[in-house]
């Protein structure tokens, strides 16, 4: 090759790579630049979530809170709504901020004002990990709160526990950090977990005389909970009960007929099925093209109402669809003041565009309300005095999902909120016409699903003594 | 792992595998018609298939999902990929087919990352879906079971365009001339063809074929930033089981896999992908070039 030819070859070489470096670029800077809403209006800020109004002079009074401020981290997937507008962070900050606002411009909590801190994971557990990795290493935030995906949250207790900071599990509803291995004690579980999901399925399945119930759950964290939630209770409530058929799809199957077949094909009389949000609509519409759903119910999954908006006809619907609910908003608004006070500024405040909460925004309202009550109580922040609180089988706090004060477990620190089940139906008078029908509700709470006997078989914790959490079950049953 | 399952179980999941094949093939028969004739791996070929999915969604959710609709929905999102795809062929790929693989791997990866931001972008992150037409509403009885009718509208395309296809390769100018770009590029160049119009026209008729795959997907699920990925690693498998660049082979494998994935629920439910990683060993054991493919 004479010189001008090996010229030429190095700038097309040149030119090649500078193209791909310019391509490269541009997918980076394409993937980055968040998404808009549907109608247009940007998506809520993933940045700090201050809370705003008037504050009352008054000293903060917390120990161990810099600058007066009580700082809190999370990521989720903000902007991505991987899990749907409704269902995801997005609308935790809704809710947040309402409740940032309340509190702040009441004058924090003793005193001390809140500020809560959200980065972007785009519901990747790597990215996930990596922020929790950083906030702790800043040494600024005095608690977190858990992330959208679960399969971050399964091994985050282990890293905060390890920098002696508490970690609520208030977003993903996984219970893997507070049974079988209680791997680091400053974690509290504030919300619905997917055990309770589980386990008031199968009070349902139970009360419905199912016999041979078949599980449908997604090959994903979120799902195997909630069928091990299932069964392990299902065994209990019907001894003489068997599961007949058992499916693995991926989290974000589309082809359900395969599945379908194999579980109808062992003949159950009722399925069950893990899937959440808008990834139950090709399920839900699969089944009903199969016409099996004249004959065999199915309790869906996690219907929130990213879900609910899919379904735009009573057609929609299959027959005898039911699905499990973490916090029913007309169901709370009922049932407690708090349920009642945030139903209600959701709705002045946010109405016209998002009538309806999600129960997903009511995790993190009881999880800003537990936190708000351990400081309360205990005056600080420090991660070990708030499990001393709990063990002692004494605390409780104001929650969404009660109206009677909401306990918490000393052995598991999980508290006792409620799950419910209910059926699918279509109703024009709502603001979403897809609906839970408030009359088919069956509802399960931890200290019932969960007896005494049991709780230290599922986690171990040699440091609450009999009597706390005996106390705790006399406490939460009343 | 059980066996025990009646002969309308089995009959029904092979239906129900047909029907999944039958989707894979329209993805896998583009790729692999890209690999044998242009000699390159489109890593960006499944995008090419998610931009189908979103743009049909699009579509009807403008002019809605009606009988008539549906058919003039789908051609024109297939077409509005082949359009995207002639201007990748041109564009873009064009500088690579001499490249090294390596060059060629990072350029459609980037493509994937490119559309994935760009679609994000635009669609945001949630899942879309859309109704299925009428006529393709409700299922059929086979045996005791039921299958969706839009699986065996699937097969019918899928037929459709396996037909089409074998006629546009054996029995038109063009098709000769793939096939000799296939099995010798370099005479085909010498011969006097013009190679770069070939390759374009090969790239946006594959790029059509994933759109309208894309399209057809919708009937079935939601649309999600995922589609693209997952459909490209199983069109691989397809590809590599059916023998890189013969179009009857990924006619066969997707078929194949589309089944081995069926039968795989039924038998080893915790595992049934597995199922369809060990027939591509097995075929690779036994066959390394493919089930059709032609021996080095």
């Amino acid at each position: 090759m004479d010189d001008r030819a090996s010229w030429h070859s190095s700038w097309k070489r040149l030119a090649l790579f500078l193209g791909l470096a310019a391509m490269l670029m541009i997918a980076v800077v394409a993937a980055g630049c968040g998404g808009d809403d549907d109608d247009g209006e940007a998506a809520p800020p993933p940045a700090e979530t201050g809370g705003g109004g008037e504050t009352q002079a008054g000293e903060c009074s917390v120990e161990g809170v810099d600058d007066d401020t009580i700082n809190v981290f999370a990521s989720a997937d903000v902007e991505s709504a991987t899990i749907g507008e409704n269902l995801s962070p997005g609308a935790f900050i809704r809710m947040t901020n309402l409740w940032l606002d309340q509190t702040n411009s009441a004058g924090g909590i003793l005193g001390c004002q809140v500020e809560f801190v959200v980065e972007e994971d785009n519901f990747d557990i790597p990215t996930c990990t990596r922020l929790y990795r950083d906030a702790l290493a800043s040494q600024k935030y005095d608690f977190f709160i858990g992330p959208t995906n679960s399969g971050c949250m399964a091994g985050l207790s282990e890293l905060t526990g390890a920098a002696n900071k508490w970690l609520f599990s208030g977003i993903a509803a996984d219970h893997q950090p507070f049974m079988e291995n209680f791997v680091t004690p400053y974690v509290s579980h504030s919300s619905v977990s997917t055990f309770l999901e589980g386990r008031t399925a199968a009070k349902f399945a139970a009360e419905q005389g199912w016999k041979r119930p078949a599980l449908m759950v997604p090959n994903y964290a979120y799902g195997q909970d909630v069928g091990k939630g299932f069964k392990g209770y299902y065994s209990q409530l019907v001894p003489d009960g068997q599961v007949v058929n058992e499916q693995f799809p991926e989290f974000d199957e589309d082809n359900f007929t395969p599945f379908i077949n194999a579980m109808v094909g062992a003949n159950p009389d009722g399925i069950l099925t893990a899937f959440f949000s808008s990834f139950i609509l090709p399920f839900a519409s699969q089944w009903g093209d199969s016409g099996n759903d004249a004959d065999i119910p199915v309790i869906s999954g996690l219907a929130s109402v990213d879900a609910m908006l899919g379904w735009e006809s009573a057609d929609a619907i299959p027959a005898n669809f039911f699905g499990y609910d973490r916090g029913n908003y007309r169901l709370l608004a009922e049932s407690s003041d708090v349920g009642k006070e945030y139903v209600e500024l959701w709705e002045q405040e946010y109405g016209d565009e998002y009538p309806v909460p999600d129960s997903f925004t009511f995790q993190l309202l009881s999880t800003w309300q537990m936190a708000k009550a351990l400081i309360e109580e205990t005056g600080t922040v420090d991660p070990e005095a708030w499990k001393e609180t709990i063990e002692s089988g004494e605390f409780s706090f104001d929650s969404p999902y009660n109206s009677d004060p909401t306990f918490v477990n000393p052995v598991n620190h999980m508290a006792d909120t409620c799950a419910s089940v209910g059926e699918i139906v279509f109703d024009e008078a709502q603001p979403i016409p897809a609906v839970y029908d408030p009359e088919t509700f069956v509802v399960g709470c931890m200290h019932e699903v969960l007896p005494m006997e049991e709780v230290r078989q599922l986690t171990d914790n040699e440091d609450v003594s009999d009597d706390a959490l005996a106390t705790y079950y006399e406490n939460a049953g009343e | 792992m059980t066996f025990a399952y009646t002969l309308s179980q089995y009959v029904v999941q092979i239906v129900a595998g047909l029907g999944t094949g039958a989707v894979l093939f329209l993805i896998a028969s583009g790729l692999t018609l890209v690999f044998g004739a242009l000699r390159i791996i489109n890593f960006a070929h499944g995008s090419l298939y998610m931009i189908g999915a979103y743009v049909t969604v699009s579509l009807a959710e403008e002019f809605g999902f009606g009988n008539a609709i549906f058919w003039i929905v789908i051609v024109a999102a297939a077409l509005v990929v082949a359009a995207g795809g002639l201007i990748m062929e041109v564009f873009f790929f064009r500088p690579i087919y001499r490249r090294t693989l390596l060059t060629q791997l990072l350029v459609t990866f980037s493509f994937v990352l490119i559309i994935n931001g760009v679609l994000r972008n635009f669609y945001g992150a949630p899942t879309r879906s859309t109704d299925v037409p009428p006529f393709l509403e409700g299922s059929v009885r086979v045996l005791d079971g039921r299958v969706p009718k839009y699986q065996f509208f699937f097969m019918a395309v899928a037929v459709v365009v396996a037909i089409v296809l074998w006629a546009l390769l054996y029995r038109t100018g063009l098709g000769r001339m793939v096939r000799a770009a296939v099995s010798d590029p370099t005479l085909l160049g010498l011969s006097g063809v013009n190679v770069r119009f070939l390759y374009t026209g090969v790239f946006v008729i594959a790029a059509f074929f994933a759109g309208l795959a894309g399209a057809l997907t919708t009937l079935q699920g939601t649309v999600s930033l995922d589609l693209g990925v997952d459909a490209i690693i199983l069109a691989f498998v397809v590809v590599v089981i059916g023998g890189l660049g013969s179009l009857s082979g990924a006619f066969i494998a997707a078929l194949l896999v589309g089944v081995a994935q069926a039968l795989g629920i039924l038998w080893v439910p915790q595992a049934s992908i597995a199922i369809v990683f060990a027939v591509l060993v097995v075929v690779l054991a036994v066959r390394p070039q493919g089930l059709r493919g032609r021996t080095a």
